[in-house]
């Protein structure tokens, strides 16, 4: 059974780790959702946030070959109950005054970068959830442009422990089976 | 190009030095005790070979006829010495010939070092000649790589391949030097530059199941043993050894774990897999406990995963993590190199033999032999048989050549016919199964291992996608005593065009050139027979004839191999016919 997967990947800050860690995931098909690649609060260490929808299974052996990468320091594999996860959003959309006006009373992290000709530039930071429906409330007013950030997430109270089927730990694989050849 | 003089620290020791980017990397292959390179020239690597001229007492150069055998050689050479193997080639095409042999020791766990050419840093991607994007093709098929484009990155760079090379899971390592990287100079004290050593990687080991898993194994009434690639990697032959002969347990092997313990020890029961032999397959179902030692139960192995071993608790050792639980639900993991594991969990082992377990094995090798054995090693027309001819070569060498076999039908002949006496004695491509890989590895095992015999058998299918290294070897006289076992068809896709595909043989048919004739034009003497009963004493010509020889067998047209698992078929489902 596919289920939203959450990726957090401590790497070296190397060419090549990115194609490197998307091939793991392109290999089986997999479309990866989102990807967001930054600096952290080490010197030379690049942090990944990879969100996947795959059968939790499956997910667990990525993060053991991900982990067999040379580059790779650490990796944790999270299904949704246990991460908090945000994107920011920009919309850029055709609001009147009064719709401008109760945005920030319906959407609470939402703000309002400029205002032109093709619309107002309205910034807002949610989970996916939270954005979608964003969207959905601003659409009738005629959107005309969208971008949102791709996921970021942390571990419920910052806590990581190394045990890679972390929340996958009573699915084992031989449940499903692939395409014979 | 750039002729930039770096300054580095070094530079203040009196024995710091100048060197060429290309005299650095040859010293620093040096250093890691490198003697061979397979390779082959071109524009980009120009500078190197051009450095090795002066390094040639040091470090002999094996110039292969196509990049794909310089790939394949240094497999050769890595899987038969225990060393790790390298190659050679310029950007371009000649990096992209390589590819073939990279993704085989990936899969196979060859420990190997593939450095390549590239143009210079100021031409990367503007698609200059012979330009391509090794790095990016090779990333799926490498364990890791890197592209250098500055001289003092090699002090990094190349003993960190070495050392990713042969650590932990062994696997291929591709370092493409940019050709300003080859000319720039440095000053460096090499005496002060980092050893492979300094980049010991990290490995984790789990040994927290063993207790459990000696209490499993204990307590097993129809305990079965499998071995892999990983117990010959780890030069575990003796603690598998000691192991199930103080557990009495059933030994099986995977196709590359063939060899860790000889043919005819008592314990051990065959090969597992979609021609291995049917006790070994069908018993598997019947196993209470499973010990599987690093293998990685490869679809070949398990047949259909949803009946496969589904009453057996698993206990697997591997060095890799990633292979614990990715195909097969296991009781016990075990995380670690199999020598080290076994030495822990042989003293935890006190156990009853089971006799009624093992005379199972013994009534399916009674139906094996009378159904397969005895008529593969008795052919009853004229015409031999890949087999009797297998056979032959066992009785001829004793079981003691270095086995190199191609893919397809001779292959699982010869892993099933040959009588193995020693470790580490048969190389076959196995995960990725390529066609062309015995006669260039063959090449380079003999180079490896100069003191042993080197014996390759090969398809006619797969003698000509890389028959070229006969000029190799003639050039080098290297003692390869190759064997074609020729029966004009693609053999193995015969048989299965033939058993499910309603015998609508669809492009399997060749017309071969004369091979006798092809050798003697390379000055390799050679011999055909196509008669079972001049099989033997052609054999033992061959293995007299002092430096590399040719001997086709003309074999039986339409032979199969059997058993047989179906593809995506259950493992108790093997066909004896």
């Amino acid at each position: 059974m596919n289920q939203p997967i959450t990726f957090l990947v401590w790497t070296d800050n190397s060419p090549g780790v990115l194609l490197r860690l998307t091939t793991l995931f392109t290999r089986r098909k997999i479309n990866v959702e989102s990807l967001t690649v930054s600096a952290t609060e080490q010197e030379g260490v690049s942090r990944f946030t990879v969100a996947i929808s795959t059968d939790p299974i499956i997910a667990a052996t990525i993060g053991r070959q991900i982990e067999r990468m040379i580059e790779v320091r650490r990796v944790f594999v999270f299904a949704e109950p246990d991460i908090v996860h945000r994107e920011v959003a920009l919309v850029r959309a055709r609001l009147d005054e009064d719709a401008e006006s109760a945005l920030p009373k319906l959407f609470v992290d939402c703000k309002i970068v400029e205002r032109g000709q093709r619309g107002t530039l309205v910034q807002f930071t949610g989970t996916e959830g939270e954005i979608s429906s964003l969207l959905s409330h601003l659409e009738p007013h005629g959107i005309t442009e969208f971008v949102r950030s791709g996921r970021i997430a942390v571990t419920l109270a910052g806590e990581y422990d190394n045990d890679l089927t972390k929340s996958l730990h009573d699915l084992r694989p031989g449940a499903s089976e692939g395409p014979e050849v | 190009m750039s002729t930039a003089h770096i300054i580095t620290h070094e530079t203040s020791t009196p024995d710091a030095q100048e060197y060429t980017g290309s005299r650095l990397l040859l010293e620093l292959l040096k250093r890691e005790n490198v003697d061979t390179i397979f390779g082959y020239p071109g524009g980009a690597i120009m500078p190197v070979y051009d450095a090795l001229y002066d390094f040639r007492e040091d470090i002999q150069h094996i110039l292969v006829r196509h990049e794909q055998g310089a790939a394949h050689a240094a497999e050769g050479y890595a899987r038969a010495s225990g060393r790790v193997g390298v190659c050679m080639a310029t950007s371009g095409p000649g990096a992209t010939n390589l590819v073939t042999g990279i993704a085989d020791a990936m899969l196979d766990s060859v420990p190997m070092v593939c450095i390549t050419g590239q143009v210079a840093r100021s031409f990367l991607g503007t698609d200059a000649f012979q330009e391509t994007d090794i790095i990016g093709i090779t990333v799926p098929i490498t364990k890791w790589n890197c592209q250098v484009t500055s001289a003092e990155e090699l002090l990094t760079a190349i003993p960190k391949a070495f050392t990713v090379a042969r650590s932990g899971r062994p696997g291929p390592v591709l370092i493409d030097i940019t050709k300003n990287a080859q000319f720039e100079k440095i000053t460096v004290d090499l005496s002060k530059a980092p050893k492979g050593r300094s980049f010991e990687c990290e490995h984790i080991v789990e040994l927290s199941g063993l207790r459990e898993a000696a209490r499993l194994i204990n307590e097993a009434k129809r305990p079965l043993m499998f071995v892999g690639h990983g117990c010959l990697i780890s030069n575990a032959h003796e603690e598998v050894r000691a192991f199930v002969e103080k557990a009495q347990i059933p030994v099986a092997s995977t196709l590359l774990g063939l060899t860790t313990l000889p043919t005819e020890h008592p314990l051990y029961v065959g090969m597992l897999g979609m021609h291995g032999n049917y006790g070994p397959n069908v018993l598997t179902n019947k196993a209470d406990v499973i010990v599987a030692v690093g293998m990685r139960f490869d679809d070949r192995v398990t047949g259909k995963l949803s009946e496969y071993a589904r009453d057996s608790k698993i206990i697997h050792i591997d060095i890799d993590p990633a292979e614990l639980n990715k195909n097969v639900q296991i009781a016990v993991g075990i995380v670690c190199d199999a020598k080290q594991a076994l030495r822990a969990l042989t003293p935890l082992i006190k156990r009853e033999p089971t006799k009624e377990w093992f005379e199972e094995f013994t009534v399916c090798h009674e139906r094996e032999h009378e159904k397969v054995i005895s008529r593969d090693l008795a052919p009853r027309d004229g015409l031999p048989t890949m087999s009797k001819v297998i056979g032959d070569l066992g009785i001829v060498t004793k079981g003691e050549a270095i086995l190199v076999t191609d893919v397809g039908q001779h292959q699982m002949a010869a892993a099933r016919y040959y009588p193995f006496k020693n470790p580490n004695t048969l190389l076959t491509s196995g995960g990725l199964g390529t066609m062309g890989y015995a006669l260039p590895a063959a090449m380079g095992a003999a180079v490896g291992v100069p003191h042993q015999r080197v014996l390759a058998v090969i398809g006619d299918g797969g003698f000509q996608m890389t028959l070229q290294e006969l000029g190799t070897i003639a050039q080098w006289k290297l003692p390869v005593k190759i064997v074609i076992l020729n029966n004009n068809f693609l053999g193995m896709v015969r048989q299965w065009q033939q058993l499910f595909f309603d015998k609508r043989y669809s492009s399997v048919e060749m017309e071969n050139p004369d091979f006798v004739k092809l050798a003697e034009a390379y000055r390799i003497p050679s011999k055909q027979v196509a008669r079972c009963c001049d099989v033997r004493s052609a054999v033992t010509e061959m293995w007299e004839t002092p430096g590399p020889y040719l001997l086709e067998v003309v074999c039986e047209k339409e032979e199969n191999v059997f058993p047989m698992i179906p593809a995506g078929a259950s493992i108790a489902d093997i066909r004896l016919e």
